[in-house]
């Protein structure tokens, strides 16, 4: 067997374990391109390993040779790891690992400084790859639109956060709709027989000039949102359904204008209590608080029902001229047209069998959004001014299951991976991921495997598709599978081991008695699976 | 593939097609387990009460339970300030948190576009090494589908 293993890890293109990573690059180490404090780096690594080696072999009792240089320190590790690779002393060798850990440790003594635990803070915060606002932008042209202007318009709140108004956060919009909404709220308003369009316009003008009034505020309820503004309409819109005569009878007296009558019958709170203001009223606009499912129709002490949200017509009209339709029909060159103009693609509705249900699944061509990402990089100036050819951009792609909206959905991811020939030093913004399809549904064996089968023939034909863009030709091909354990036993058709196996070389930790590190490497290696 | 099991992968463009891991999923599972073993530590005793202020002052968190991965990444980035407090035998638990930080560090490190890869994969591999051997040296039960993923298979995907 140890012949077999060393036999693959020679044979490894790259390493399998931090070890032979480690051993494998002293190895190949070209002491030319490195700095001095890394060659003192390897060297103590060296000695330490040959030193461990000699002791283990005991070489009768004679000492170490005296080691003179860097290049005879480095060539006798070479030997040394020769020497493992080639023997079947090689797993007892790892029995030594203990002391030269300790070697290790004092050797990397340089610790993580203060500012470097900042940065990496910094990093987890911006590096933090979101679907969420992938969900929000693309829930508009669904059928549950609805549901996403409801879930914009909502707080997202902690659960110990809810007592404290303060920590309200709000959800960013993504697509301003102002105008839409307030024709809504016109109509509805108009419903309730409560104040004209003009009134309501006027209503509208002076909330405005209240948040003009205080700039704080109006930077907070502004700032790259518009949904607070919405909100703040809606409470509005509530305190006037709740004062509706007063506010007839105002508007109706001939002696006092609008302006006097609305001003007096302002209620006396401050604009940002009134913005937390959440008790005795009925929201027409529901307050979320994430657990309380709302109607999403709302009946007025007369009886009349009106909805809380605009329709899935209105909203689609209002963003019809946003997003691309029917963009898989359309050639390349009418795509990047359409791209260039900063135009959006939100994928086609395709109903797919889930278990016994049909279910909607939001599929998103991988032709056009490969030609979305390859724009938007253009624009961005992410390429580089290469050479005309042909280049080959790799993909990865990604499957996951989360949440939305309260419910369970799988979503299935792409990016591009980084090519140094043709990509500028953006790297987050080339491996930016982006959606493929989305489905509400569980994240079970049979729903992913069905997703999968569902896109397989996209991936499968995308590799013939050949893109003329900046005087280049662009092939795609699929490089990697990237996914949890959970997601990716079920995407790979491997057994489901829960928590205890490991889809990349099928080892299985479903044991009581606790794993080795040497039984680890070993159960590794034996796998006849590609780590 | 659709139970196509006769067509060559070349012939569907799937020829370089491979697995790799999801490294920021397998974190949040290691520090997960990590985080429970240091709790869980009769002698010396781990500070509940400390982890769970600290918990909500760095990462807006209100339970270890439902902490995103982003969330158990974001608090043990900043260890000395969340974890060590709680920790009475600190120096054991700085050997393997330092390390465990860089390695975190470097997962989020370009590798593609860095002139010195060479030496940044060098001490990777190394922080690797040393974060599961000294876990395991603490806590030799947690040799679990996380830690190996990490250290067998983090390195693979530099």
């Amino acid at each position: 067997m140890l012949s077999q293993v060393i036999t693959k890890v020679k044979n490894q293109s790259r390493p399998l374990t931090p070890l032979f990573g480690l051993l494998s690059q002293v190895q190949s180490m070209d002491l030319s391109n490195i700095n001095q404090s890394d060659i003192d780096v390897v060297l103590n690594i060296a000695n330490a390993l040959v030193q461990e080696t000699h002791i283990n072999k005991k070489v009768g009792n004679k000492q170490p040779k005296q080691i003179t240089t860097r290049r005879y320190r480095i060539q006798r590790l070479t030997n040394t790891i020769n020497s493992w690779k080639n023997s079947d002393e090689f797993i007892d060798d790892l029995l030594h690992l203990p002391e030269i850990v300790e070697k290790l440790k004092s050797i990397l003594s340089i610790q993580a400084k203060k500012e470097a635990q900042q940065e990496l803070v910094l990093k987890i915060n911006n590096h933090y790859t979101s679907i969420s606002p992938f969900l929000l932008k693309l829930h508009y042209s669904t059928t549950q639109v609805y549901e996403s202007i409801r879930h914009l318009l909502s707080f997202e709140r902690t659960q110990d956060s809810r007592s404290n108004s303060k920590n309200i956060s709000f959800v960013p919009i993504i697509l301003g709709m102002d105008t839409d909404i307030t024709d809504t709220v016109v109509s509805h308003v108009n419903i309730m027989g409560g104040p004209s369009k003009v009134i309501w316009s006027k209503l509208l003008d002076q909330i405005k000039d209240e948040f003009g009034a205080n700039e704080e505020l109006k930077s907070h309820l502004f700032h790259s949102s518009s949904s607070n503004y919405l909100k703040w309409i809606f409470i509005r819109q509530t305190w006037i359904y709740q004062n509706l005569d007063k506010i007839k009878e105002a508007v109706q007296n001939p002696q006092v204008t609008f302006d006097e009558a609305f001003t007096s019958l302002l209620p006396h709170e401050k604009p940002e209590d009134l913005l937390f203001y959440r008790s005795n009223i009925l929201p027409l606009i529901g307050i979320s608080n994430g657990r309380r499912k709302r109607s999403t129709v709302i009946t007025t002490k007369e009886g009349i029902q009106f909805p809380v949200l605009p329709t899935v017509e209105q909203a689609k009209k209002s963003l019809a001229n946003l997003w691309i339709e029917k963009a898989p029909d359309k050639t390349d060159t009418e795509l990047i047209e359409c791209f260039e103009k900063g135009m959006e693609y939100i994928g086609q509705n395709e109903l797919i069998k889930l278990g016994d249900k049909i279910k909607n699944i939001r599929v998103f061509d991988l032709r056009v959004t490969l030609l979305r990402i390859l724009v938007k990089l253009n624009l961005q100036g992410v390429f580089k001014n290469h050479k005309s050819g042909t280049f080959t951009i790799y993909i990865a792609d990604w499957i996951d299951g989360t949440t939305c909206l309260s419910s369970s959905m799988v979503v299935v991811m792409i990016n591009l991976m980084y090519n140094k020939e043709l990509f500028k030093e953006h790297v987050t913004l080339v491996r930016e991921p982006h959606p493929l399809a989305l489905v509400f549904c569980a994240e079970t064996k049979v729903n992913v495997v069905q997703v999968i089968k569902h896109l397989s023939k996209m991936f499968q034909n995308i590799w013939k598709w050949k893109l003329s863009f900046k005087g280049s030709d662009f092939i795609f091909k699929l490089r990697i599978s990237k996914a949890d354990f959970s997601a990716s036993s079920k995407a790979w058709g491997n057994s489901c081991g829960g928590h205890f196996r490991c889809t990349m070389c099928n080892c299985d930790f479903n044991s009581k008695t606790p794993m080795s590190y040497k039984k680890c490497i070993a159960k590794t290696l034996k796998s006849p699976k590609d780590p | 593939m659709n139970d196509d099991l006769t067509t060559p992968l070349s012939d569907l463009g799937l020829d370089e097609y491979r697995k790799a891991g999801d490294a920021l999923h397998g974190a949040k599972g290691l520090l997960y387990n990590l985080f429970k073993s240091f709790s869980n530590e009769k002698t010396p005793r781990f500070d509940e009460a400390t982890a769970k202020k600290k918990l909500e002052e760095s990462t807006n968190g209100t339970s270890f339970e439902s902490l995103k991965g982003r969330q158990w990444r974001l608090f043990f980035a900043d260890f000395m300030n969340n974890l060590i407090p709680c920790i009475k035998d600190t120096e054991e638990a700085k050997s393997i948190l330092y390390p465990w930080s860089e390695v975190q560090f470097l997962i989020y490190h370009d590798f593609t576009s860095e002139t010195k890869t060479q030496n940044v994969i060098l001490r990777f591999y190394v922080q690797t090494f040393l974060v599961g051997f000294l876990i395991l040296q603490r806590f030799p039960k947690l040799m679990n589908l996380y830690l190996h993923n990490i250290w067998i298979h983090w390195t693979n995907n530099v």
